[in-house]
């Protein structure tokens, strides 16, 4: 079970609120930033470790042949493991899968060394940004850190890719917003969103030199996992109360639910096989829980114009 | 899902409504004499009851503690259900819930009780969290508990280039985006905002335009329905003056 | 528990017979005025300077004061009120009782009148599940209840049946003590929990209902008893108002129903 989190003190508490109030951050940072990220690939395929600030997540992706589902014949299976501090922080995954040959009913699997290992096809790739909020909504603060999560009133979490499409909203916390609030969070993601997207695409170009493959054949693909932490119930903002004292629940229910780990798929899959993301997240605060979800990728969930219609 | 027409050449959706069309609302405020407060609603297809329960002690010493508990009836959708609740999906509509309404109900009038909601849909056809919002909120009126407000719910998608309200099951699992919104409808706040699919930036705005229009249409039916509900026994309590 | 689900289409409309709208009538977040003049007061809060409904009910306005009264909630308890509760607690001293309140209310053991002045062991006296009958004494600031039963009157309640209704429908009256003529006995509490039982028993002997008497109670007086019960409840379905004389008329109009 997951340890109860150290509250902050009244001090501190009021003392980042007040901060923030004056437009100040504990890093130094403006409201509007975000954290310096590092992305270093793994040596082998499909590893990647992420640092957003002081926030690290390791990614890693590998893949089996496995009977599709029978509703579903020609999709494949998407399979996300996250284990993960209670941090929210997006992850990101450079894969690949073996290139297959299908002769009638024979299927071939060719090794690594017999030809080279095909990327997976993702046609889009999504980038978290969150928003937290304090004073229903009277200070915004893009990407805050753990500490400025604990005292916030609620936050915003946006997906968004580089052609400004939306994949997943989410609002949540003790808080009442309007719908400009709405809307200017999502102008300004779409800042934070190009600027991330260009960071990871030289990443991976750098990667690629590095790896010494041939420039020209797209080789490799990008999955990307946006982790969500869901709000911890005892974060509502309580003035100058104290804090922390959520009082227990009465149904066992929640407690789980206060670790409860959203996970959001955007990936895609060629037909035929499966694909097994499988990816293990650790972050620098301690590993106090763990979940797990699976998913099923269904031709719904491709976005891949050439198998729509 | 290809091939299925969401919204037709002449604006009509799969259920034959517009594009601005809610789903046919029925409401009824106290159906459960036990609970301190209860209703039940039903959104097109949709049905939900509600109970509210109150007082326990030992909770928070400054405030009322929400507690929320959703269920499915095994029987609520086309295939079996397992379990009622318990499940991923119920426990993530709880937390949601609970958020929702420790944001609208007057918390710190209640020190050191528990409001418990219950929540129960017993058929499902799309738009689970509106209605169960919009059921609470009823059996929240009910039994007496202030509120700021009323708390309406409603979703919208995003079909062929203009936006459809209050989608059902159908329009749910299109893979068209989805966008669920609770409201305080009279000063227009959002509770609770929550999307999934890919939409536009662009058109975000007026997506969230006409959920939160629909929230407003919601409230309209509802405060119609507790009016009637409260005139109906006012009048016979003899608290005319 | 009955749950009476019916699609409302197909229920009959069961329309008062003016059931025109109120005027005074609110639901939550209403403005009731944006005049600064007036004090809030239950079921209203303050925002932007307009003072907003928080519940539905009727607006209540007693010179400044503003209120909204719900129709249906818990018992908000006034000193003097009568209640009728139910012992949920032994503590060393003092017993927790439900009253149908936010929070359970308080009974002290030195706001019991103790017979002839002995100190009894508190599980002699009120026994978890046990019935008493007692007056508000003072209202704490969070809402809860401190009772007394330091007159003869009250006290714990022996033989008889209790009947929970909401607290709107008991009418405040001087006494809510009722010995009907039919041979029963009612208190009203204000709380909305109704006790009945035979006449003669503990309310005539003052003892504060210490000494308890467990002859059995006759047949004519029990049926009396559920019919008066039954009474109660039919006046409660149709949300008439409860005292003395309407429960009594029901009662007589009932006789003409000897079956039921």
């Amino acid at each position: 079970m997951k340890m109860r989190e150290t509250p902050l003190s009244n001090c501190e508490r009021d003392f980042i609120r007040s901060a923030i109030a004056d437009k100040k951050r504990l890093d130094g940072r403006q409201p509007y930033d975000y954290r310096k990220i590092k992305i270093t690939f793994g040596v082998d395929r499909g590893s990647c470790q992420v640092e957003i600030g002081e926030t690290r997540v390791l990614a890693q992706v590998s893949s089996e042949i496995t009977t599709p589902k029978q509703t579903r014949p020609s999709d494949g299976m998407l399979f996300i493991n996250v284990e993960l501090s209670p941090m929210a922080s997006p992850g990101f995954e450079v894969g690949r899968r073996p290139d297959v040959t299908v002769d009638g009913n024979e299927v071939k699997i060719h090794p690594v060394e017999e030809k080279d290992p095909l990327p997976l096809s993702v046609h889009h790739m999504p980038i978290c940004v969150t928003f937290a909020f304090y004073e229903q909504g009277k200070y915004l603060l893009v990407d805050p850190t753990d500490k400025e999560e604990k005292v916030m009133d609620g936050k915003m979490v946006v997906g968004m890719n580089k052609h400004r499409e939306i994949c997943s909203l989410q609002v949540t916390g003790q808080m009442l917003l309007l719908k400009d609030q709405v809307l200017r969070c999502s102008n300004i993601a779409v800042v934070k969103v190009t600027e991330i997207t260009e960071l990871i695409h030289n990443a991976l170009d750098n990667d690629r030199q590095a790896r010494g493959w041939e420039t020209g054949m797209q080789y490799f693909l990008v999955l990307s996992l946006l982790i969500r932490v869901s709000p911890v119930n005892e974060k509502k903002d309580k003035g100058v109360g104290s804090i922390g004292e959520g009082g227990p629940s009465a149904w066992e229910v929640d407690n789980e639910m206060e670790q409860e780990v959203a996970d959001e798929i955007q990936t895609v899959n060629k037909s035929d096989r499966s694909a097994e993301g499988n990816s293990r997240l650790s972050g620098n605060h301690g590993d106090d829980s763990e979940e797990e979800a699976t998913c099923t990728l269904s031709k719904d969930d491709l976005h891949n114009p050439t198998q729509l219609q | 899902m290809a091939g299925l027409e969401l919204l037709s050449d002449q604006g009509f959706r799969i259920d034959g409504r517009r594009v601005h069309e809610l789903r046919k609302i029925q409401c009824r405020l106290g159906v459960f004499s036990q609970a301190d407060g209860s209703a039940y609603i039903e959104q097109g297809n949709t049905k939900v009851l509600a109970a509210i329960r109150g007082s326990k002690q030992k909770t928070l010493h400054d405030k009322v503690l929400v507690n929320c508990q959703y269920s499915m009836a095994t029987f609520s959708t086309g295939e079996r259900k397992r379990r009622p609740r318990g499940d991923r999906k119920s426990q993530e509509m709880t937390m949601h819930l609970r958020q929702t309404f420790d944001a609208a109900i007057l918390t710190n009038l209640y020190p050191r009780s528990q409001i418990d909601i219950f929540v129960e849909v017993l058929q499902s056809d799309g738009g689970n969290y509106c209605a169960s919002v919009n059921a609470a909120t009823l059996a929240l009126i009910d039994a007496g508990i202030p509120l700021k407000d009323y708390v309406c719910a409603c979703s919208a998608s995003f079909v062929n280039d203009s936006p459809i309200v209050d989608i059902n099951y159908l329009e749910e699992s299109s893979g068209k985006p989805e966008i669920i919104v609770a409201t305080l409808p009279k000063s227009e706040q959002i509770v609770f905002l929550e999307m999934n699919s890919r939409l536009h930036e662009d058109n975000l705005s007026k997506v969230v335009d006409t959920a939160v229009k629909g929230c407003k249409d919601v409230y309209q039916i509802l405060d119609t329905a507790v009016r009637d509900h409260v005139s109906q026994v006012a009048t016979v309590h003899g608290w005319e003056n | 528990m009955s749950v009476d689900i019916r699609i409302a289409g197909a229920r009959e409309s069961t329309k008062q017979l003016d059931s025109e709208e109120i005027s005074s009538l609110v639901t939550p977040g209403d403005v009731i005025t944006t005049d600064t003049g007036f004090m809030r007061g239950h079921g209203t809060y303050m925002e932007d300077d307009q003072l907003k409904a928080s519940v539905a009910g009727v607006v209540e306005r007693v010179n400044k004061l503003i209120c909204v009264k719900p129709l249906k909630t818990r018992y908000n308890g006034e000193v003097g009120d009568v209640v009728i509760g139910r012992i949920l607690e032994v503590g060393q001293r003092r017993w927790k009782v439900d009253t149908h309140s936010k929070l359970d209310s308080v009974l002290m053991l030195s706001s019991v009148n103790l017979p002839g002045g002995e100190l009894i062991l508190l599980e002699l006296l009120l026994l978890l599940d046990n019935v008493t009958q007692a007056e508000v004494q003072s209202v704490f600031a969070d809402g809860s209840l401190s009772l007394h039963t330091r007159s003869l009157k009250y006290g714990k309640l022996g033989q008889g049946v209790v009947v929970h209704l909401s607290p709107s429908l008991i009418k405040r009256r001087k006494t809510h003590f009722h010995s009907l003529p039919c041979g029963a006995s009612i208190i009203l509490g204000n709380n909305g929990y109704i006790w009945i039982c035979p006449t003669g028993n503990e309310m005539e002997d003052k003892t504060g209902g210490y000494e308890q008497n467990l002859e059995p109670v006759q047949r004519a007086d029990r049926e009396v008893i559920s019919r008066l019960r039954n009474c109660v409840l039919a006046l409660a379905e149709h949300k008439m108002m409860l005292y003395d004389t309407s429960v009594l008329y029901t009662y007589e109009a009932s006789l003409k129903f000897p079956n039921i």
